[in-house]
């Protein structure tokens, strides 16, 4: 590499790229293997993605494309989840991925309509009515009851 | 390198479509490093772009840049290739060309040599990619963004050198075919 300022750059990159990874990684929170981390009130509930009582999912959901797939296999209400674990009072839940990417959904919303889909060692947030795969979350680590 | 304007354009057009179904090539690849990483992308935008800069660098032109990015964002939006961004795709494609455009623009004062302007334009415009991307779809926590940004600057810098070295050898062929 002739260049000098280039040099200095990829230089100044990595040392950049080594700061915010150290801070990445010592602020992320570790949540276990196939579990699913709940958050309501301050309480944290760990939930085994393997044991959640699925029930067969039909419908279409839209991909990035906005082309429509059709979706088959086990699932569950999210308002179903929760209530297994005595949530019946919220108005807004946040799920987020492993990789922090995060969306919201009201709970006026849920109209039979929003899942968590079992998929291989995870799950996905799918919302049948949306248009968009804004809300197509995959590998979804926790949610936040609000 | 001056090329004839339609030879030009062809060109252009050739980079936009192969900026836009490339990125796929290397998905898997860059699949690997953000699932290592946790953050939710920034490592194929910059080879996408490369063939913007590529362009921009063999044909010229004042805003070539932000040209070639319009017609990729309409190509996108036209194919449904639109991500999770859905109607607001060409936004992120317009920066990526404004900041291509804007670093050949200062490379002029500056004195950049090829591959440093190449390498400049591909990192920012990487940036400004995943910055139109994070206020528009991700909105990351800080601690996340600020590696996801650094991670996408270290691509666009990676494929910036890789596109000046292919944009040597393709000046090399464009001089060879025209017989200098």
């Amino acid at each position: 590499m002739k260049s000098k300022k280039i040099r200095i750059f990829i230089i100044v990159l990595l040392v950049f790229a080594c700061i915010t990874g150290i801070i990445h990684f010592s602020t992320r929170e570790s949540i276990p293997d196939d579990a699913l981390k709940i958050t309501y009130h301050n309480k944290e509930i760990y939930v085994d993605i393997h044991k959640i009582e699925y029930k067969e999912v039909k419908g279409i959901r839209v991909n990035g494309k906005g082309d429509k797939i059709p979706v088959e296999g086990q699932g569950i209400l999210i308002e179903n989840l929760l209530a297994q674990e005595d949530i019946k009072e919220f108005s807004e839940i946040e799920v987020f991925a492993d990789d922090s990417y995060s969306a919201k959904v009201k709970k006026d919303e849920m109209n039979d309509d929003v899942y968590l889909l079992y998929e291989e060692n995870s799950v996905r947030l799918i919302v049948f009515k949306d248009t968009n795969s804004k809300r197509s979350v995959s590998n979804v680590v926790s949610i936040n009851v609000k | 390198m001056k090329v004839s304007k339609l030879t030009g354009l062809n060109f252009m057009a050739l980079c936009c479509i192969l900026g836009l179904f490339t990125k796929k090539l290397i998905n898997p690849f860059a699949n690997i490093i953000t699932e290592v990483l946790h953050i939710p992308g920034g490592v194929s935008t910059g080879f996408s772009i490369m063939f913007l800069v590529i362009a921009k660098e063999i044909v010229g032109g004042k805003s070539s840049g932000t040209l070639m990015a319009m017609v990729q964002g309409l190509l996108a939006l036209a194919l449904g290739r639109v991500g999770s961004m859905g109607m607001l795709m060409p936004i992120a494609y317009i920066a990526t060309g404004i900041s291509i455009d804007f670093i050949y623009y200062i490379a002029k004062y500056m004195k950049f040599t090829q591959m440093e302007r190449m390498v400049f334009a591909n990192a920012l415009a990487a940036l400004m990619a995943s910055l139109v991307a994070h206020i528009l779809v991700f909105q990351l926590p800080m601690s996340v963004m600020g590696l996801y940004f650094v991670v996408s600057l270290l691509s666009g810098t990676c494929f910036g050198m890789l596109g000046s070295y292919l944009a040597v050898r393709l000046n090399i062929a464009l001089n060879i075919s025209k017989g200098v």
